[in-house]
């Protein structure tokens, strides 16, 4: 596998656009005790080797199954307990808690981070998203919330070139024609990303390329769409 | 798009913003020059003129001092809090931004505002203090950069403090520890260096050492009597002092910040 992960990521392959990569038998879960001492607690086990391009990658799985530390493993914020994974392209680790300054409005916070081109791209999102950005974010809803913190890591991935694109929830507390907007937007834009998105409805996401689910402890990954994906999800955690 | 249209140090900008949209930052501007113009009037000036000026600078520099008290530490503290909790600084640092380089925009943020007052502390002092003698005004504003200069390489490195510990501990804990320091190095300092320096017990002398300097940086005393700027080498020796142990707390909040929700 070391010699699958050096071709993939040695130039000139690495230029064509994001990659990831995950080692069989990598583990991943909280060490415990002072320094890593303790016995470690994993949640996810790799068992067999993962190799990702850029496209529409959903990873749906039951509460507590470990979803959210696989994407702070893979956002190199935790050390994998063992193993090794490797990522080409920027990383944008869109946490469910992430927030930025709640005083702010969306117009102030996009015009503060973003300039030219970019600002551009970000205000035809919003247009495509219909966000208030006059309102300041503690008034916002949860869904308009979560419309922003997308328009501007989407605005960012846009930016960076290859770029690798983790969403924990990201259509959370949006209504049913928001999440098909931001479905069909996924579907025209993912030549240069890689999108790995934590859902728990699939309703709203028809074009996928792969599915990832978490099945007693061991992560399942397929590319094979039988039914919907939902239906995928289930025969594929049977 | 492949130009990537981010702003450059954007943690310090939106930090920025955010004082901005919160005003308070506004007021601490304003209300220099509210003291500064009110409190000197309590003074019996109308008795003895002459000491209408040296009790505004006085006033306005007891500001700034009292801002590195209360407002900056306080902003630095809840910046860092909001920032960690929020999954800000996480978000940034996943995307390869380096710790430190967050840790300096975030303390930057509240630091340029310790600048502000003293610009403004300045341009108060040179335009409605300043001795009508030449060479007496020329030592002023002399005394006034070398003043500026030794509360900013005091003031940076207490925000950056505030904000790291601000990212690991409490709001409460994260604005006492600088102005404990403060206090300890201005007030105690000066309250206990007679004692502590004249005693022969090295437990006291050792003591001494331990405690931070801040009172090196307070000129106050001869902006008010007139006495001059400090010769180069007192300067050079204060300011050398002060930026060690500036670099020495930026290092221990290097430490201490915490980037993971």
């Amino acid at each position: 596998m070391h010699n699958l992960a050096s071709d993939l990521f040695a130039a000139p392959y690495a230029d064509l656009g994001p990659l990831l990569w995950i080692e069989e038998g990598t583990q991943m879960g909280h060490a415990r005790g002072p320094w890593r001492s303790g016995i470690d607690q994993v949640l996810v086990e790799v068992t067999c080797p993962v190799v990702l391009e850029s496209g529409l990658h959903l990873f749906v799985a039951p509460n507590g199954s470990g979803k959210t530390t696989v994407l702070r493993t893979l956002a190199g914020l935790h050390p994998a307990l063992r193993g090794r994974l490797k990522v080409a392209g920027e990383v944008f680790y869109v946490s469910d808690q992430l927030q930025l300054d709640m005083e702010l409005s969306a117009q102030r916070l996009f015009e503060t981070w973003f300039r030219g081109s970019a600002l551009s791209y970000c205000y035809g999102l919003v247009e495509r998203l219909t966000l208030n950005v006059d309102c300041a974010m503690n008034k916002l809803s949860r869904g308009n919330r979560q419309k922003v913190m997308l328009v501007v890591a989407e605005t960012l991935a846009a930016g960076s070139g290859p770029s690798l694109l983790l969403l924990d929830e990201p259509l959370a507390g949006m209504d049913a024609e928001t999440r098909e907007v931001v479905a069909e937007f996924w579907a025209s834009t993912n030549k240069t990303v890689l999108r790995l998105v934590v859902l728990h409805e699939l309703d709203a996401v028809k074009k996928a390329d792969s599915l990832f689910t978490v099945s007693r402890g061991q992560l399942r990954h397929t590319y094979r769409q039988t039914g919907s994906w939902a239906e995928t999800c289930r025969r594929l955690r049977a | 798009m492949k130009n990537n249209g981010e702003q450059r140090l954007a943690v310090f900008w939106l930090s920025l913003a955010g004082f901005y949209k919160r005003g308070s930052c506004w007021l601490l501007l304003a209300g220099l020059c509210v003291f500064a113009g009110i409190v000197p009037l309590l003074t019996p000036w109308d008795e003895q003129p002459h000491i209408l000026q040296p009790a505004r600078a006085q006033a306005a520099w007891g500001y700034v001092w009292l801002a590195l008290f209360t407002w900056l530490p306080f902003q630095a503290a809840t910046l860092g809090r909001r920032l960690r909790v929020n999954g800000f600084l996480e978000f940034m640092k996943a995307r390869g931004r380096h710790d430190g380089a967050l840790y300096l925009q975030m303390g930057m943020a509240v630091s340029v505002w310790l600048l502000g007052l003293l610009v403004l502390a300045c341009i108060i002092c040179a335009l409605f203090c300043s001795p009508k003698d030449p060479r007496e005004a020329e030592a002023w504003r002399a005394l006034l950069a070398q003043y500026g200069a030794l509360v900013l390489a005091s003031g940076t490195p207490l925000c950056l403090l505030g904000v790291a510990l601000g990212t690991r501990a409490g709001e409460v804990v994260a604005y006492l520890v600088p102005v404990c320091l403060l206090f300890c190095g201005l007030i105690g300092a000066s309250w206990l260096g007679p004692l502590l320096i004249g005693c022969e017990l090295p437990a006291y002398r050792i003591v001494w050492l331990l405690l931070p300097h801040y009172h090196l940086a307070d000129l106050t005393s001869r902006l008010v009597f007139k006495m001059g700027a400090l010769t180069p080498s007192a300067f050079r020796d204060a300011l050398v002092y002060l930026f060690l142990q500036g670099a020495s707390l930026t290092l221990l909040g290097r430490c201490a910040l915490r980037i993971r929700s």
